[in-house]
């Protein structure tokens, strides 16, 4: 019994794919819409991965803030002139890299000082803020693919003297400029080719002058040895790249202001988090430990993911009202067409279950199709746009991006299922309407 | 909010007088062929020429800042008490009403249109010209320690040289090198040293002003000329003018007294 009721299940579906081939012009608007809605969403998803992608790289690596950073409590709500308030003290400093050096998972850590003052060179006078950092440990986080960090000239790793680099916009109001003609040397990742490509700068040397921690007056003079892009436009203008040593002796201090770690595995980062601040409260310090996506420095730009994701999730909405709509409309059209169809094979013996199955099958089909064809469109779609090295510019980012797609196939699962399923329930209840009509009604029906 | 760096650079030049450390005000120098004075007695004595008078005093000056691309002036009237001092801008129009206070090493910025005064911090204060307000600062017997490390000339006039060293961290010049007059003990040049010991900015004085305290004539500053050693080409020229000795009521220095 049970095998003759498969049977006549299996039976419908082929006569429900035969429609859906019999019929393909009635379904080619339907089929049209959800692959486009299907592609659509796929690939601004797979947008929104890469920018994500590209964000965390961008703060983990390119940023040096590794997996995790530790500072004190309050200061990433701080403003610029509690600084020292929130500074970690040399004792802080002691403990931090006593812990580090005695835990397994610990790989490296970056020390980061805060500063602000003014960078003078012969008549132009502008304001620099700018965190100095470890630079070595600094280049080993950011890695084969970031530790050329200039656009122009060398890092200041790379220099065997104290220099100094400056963020373009900043080298741009002193008279600094990139003098490089040669073939694109941004790479697809958005890195740089390392080689020492030409700047000129009307005044070589730089003095930096800050107000130190006890609030008088230092200055260091440095050579400028690169130009660098800071990402945001604003922070272009005021950035500048220095040593952790030369910072400190500008400010007069042996405080810093966060440290930044990466692990061997980072994967075992809550664990870490769990044994660091154990040990900071045993010793009672006022420390804390962030994630480093927690930490207020990148909360602004993964905010603005946040709000990207969730035009992503209305995006969606409107695509699958729009492939309801159009499923619906179809099914609609293709049941009243053939109603009496429905009446002549419930009058040989099919049940309305049976029926109703197979226009949900055909529904499912349809949009199958739809999203295998959107498929194969976002996939070339996505080779094309990877390869053609498209460039855009993101408004307050200081150089154009790399336009890049991921392919995204947790998009293309949920799509396909999210738009199938709902294609073969809007089907489905067209169809329950068409057969619970009466039999010779049916079969009058014109 | 950006605050004029002039008006700094003027309500700084009053700032941190100590009348009782100018008991000796209105004595004379001493004269130039008795013994070298002790560098305490020639602070003392230059700083009371720069302002440090015991008890109050007002003044007007023209703060003129001369940059590459054009040079800008205010005027401005200021009083001074103790460690207290108050700058109004006078001119021009654009500046006008805008203040400043000092209550000690406080800085406190008020012009029309805010609801309450902005405290300066430390940091801001330092920035560009308004540095030049601690340049004018006549703290220098407070503030520093001073050894006389020789003799030298500033134009035709016979000077001691001085090495001041900051008896405090939170002074803002680290060291000075300041050259005192033998005959008048005028502070005629400094130039500012940073932490690093590198000169950061520079100073000449003029004293062609006069005022008379106990009945007895002094010789005044009257014009500041502050040099940027970092910025090339830029300069300020301070001209103090009008020098009376003034009684002020204490409320005139009380920062809940600023808004009017």
């Amino acid at each position: 019994m049970a095998a003759q009721s498969l049977s006549v299940y299996v039976q419908m579906s082929r006569l429900a794919w035969r429609n859906v081939v019999r019929n393909w012009r009635h379904s080619l608007a339907t089929i049209l819409a959800i692959a486009s809605g299907f592609m659509a969403v796929s690939l601004f998803d797979g947008f929104l991965k890469e920018l994500h992608e590209r964000n965390v790289d961008s703060f983990t690596t390119r940023g040096m803030l590794g997996q995790l950073v530790i500072q004190k409590v309050g200061a990433g709500e701080a403003t610029a002139d509690d600084q020292w308030r929130y500074s970690i003290d040399k004792e802080q400093q002691d403990f931090i890299e006593a812990f580090l050096r005695d835990d397994p998972d610990f790989q490296r850590r970056v020390r980061f000082l805060y500063m602000v003052g003014m960078v003078n060179a012969g008549p132009y006078n502008t304001v620099f803020t700018s965190y100095a950092i470890d630079v070595k440990e600094g280049g080993e986080v950011r890695g084969d693919r970031w530790y050329w960090y200039t656009l122009a000239g060398e890092p200041i790793d790379q220099v065997k003297e104290p220099s100094i680099s400056l963020g373009m916009g900043l080298g741009h109001l002193i008279d600094c400029e990139s003098t490089y003609e040669g073939p694109n040397f941004i790479l697809e990742d958005g890195n740089y080719l390392p080689e020492n490509r030409p700047f000129i700068c009307k005044h070589p040397r730089v003095t930096l002058s800050a107000t130190t921690e006890a609030a008088q007056v230092n200055a260091i003079d440095l050579p400028v040895t690169g130009l660098f892009d800071a990402g945001f436009r604003e922070a272009d203008k005021r950035a500048i790249r220095v040593d952790l040593a030369q910072a400190q002796r500008l400010l007069d201090t042996d405080k810093i202001s966060m440290v930044s770690v990466q692990l061997k595995n980072p994967d075992n980062r809550e664990q870490f988090i769990a044994r660091l601040r154990k040990a900071i409260a045993d010793k009672g310090f006022d420390l804390q430990v962030d994630r480093w996506e927690d930490h207020p420095m990148t909360s602004y730009v993964m905010g603005g993911l946040q709000i990207l994701h969730v035009f992503r999730n209305l995006f969606m909405t409107i695509v699958v009202l729009i492939g309801v709509m159009s499923v619906a409309n179809t099914m609609m059209k293709s049941v009243n067409e053939r109603i009496r169809e429905i009446g002549t094979l419930r009058s040989i013996g099919f049940l309305r279950r049976h029926l109703v199955w197979m226009f949900s099958v055909e529904g499912a089909c349809l949009s199958l199709i739809a999203c295998v064809i959107g498929l194969a469109v976002t996939i070339v779609l996505t080779f094309a746009i990877d390869h053609m090295g498209l460039t855009y510019k993101a408004g307050i980012l200081a150089v154009p991006i790399n336009l890049k797609v991921r392919y995204s196939v947790s998009a293309w699962i949920i799509s396909a299922t999210v738009l199938s399923l709902l294609a073969t329930g809007t089907a489905w209840f067209c169809s329950r309407r068409a057969s619970r009509m009466v039999v010779a009604e049916a079969m009058r029906h014109v | 909010m950006v605050v004029s760096p002039l008006l700094f650079s003027l309500a700084l030049s009053v700032t941190g007088f100590s009348p009782h450390l100018y008991a000796k005000a209105g004595s004379q120098p001493a004269a130039a062929a008795s013994p070298a004075p002790s560098a305490e007695d020639l602070l003392k004595d230059s700083d009371r020429a720069r302002g440090a008078l015991e008890g109050g005093i007002s003044w007007e000056i023209d703060v003129e800042t001369f940059e590459e691309g054009g040079q800008n002036k205010v005027h401005y009237l200021v009083k001074v008490k103790g460690v207290d001092a108050l700058a109004e801008a006078v001119s021009p129009a654009r500046n006008k009403g805008e203040t400043m206070l000092f209550n000690d090493r406080n800085l406190w910025f008020f012009k029309p249109g805010l609801k309450k005064p902005v405290a300066i911090s430390a940091r801001q204060k330092l920035m560009g010209q308004a540095a030049n307000g601690d340049i004018a600062s006549t703290n220098y017997y407070r503030d520093y320690e001073g050894k006389v490390t020789g003799e030298d000339k500033v134009g035709a006039v016979d000077c001691y040289k001085l090495e001041l060293k900051a008896k405090a961290k939170n002074v803002t010049y680290d060291g000075i090198r300041y050259w005192i007059s033998k005959k008048d003990h005028l502070g005629l040049k400094a130039e500012f040293l940073t932490v690093g010991g590198d000169m950061f900015k520079s100073a000449l004085f003029k004293y062609n002003n006069k005022v008379t305290l106990e009945g007895k004539s002094m010789q005044f500053v009257s014009e500041m000329d502050i040099l940027d050693t970092l910025k090339q080409g830029s300069h300020t020229v301070i001209t103090y003018s009008n020098p009376k000795p003034e009684n002020h009521p204490d409320s005139q220095f009380n920062i809940n007294n600023l808004v009017r």
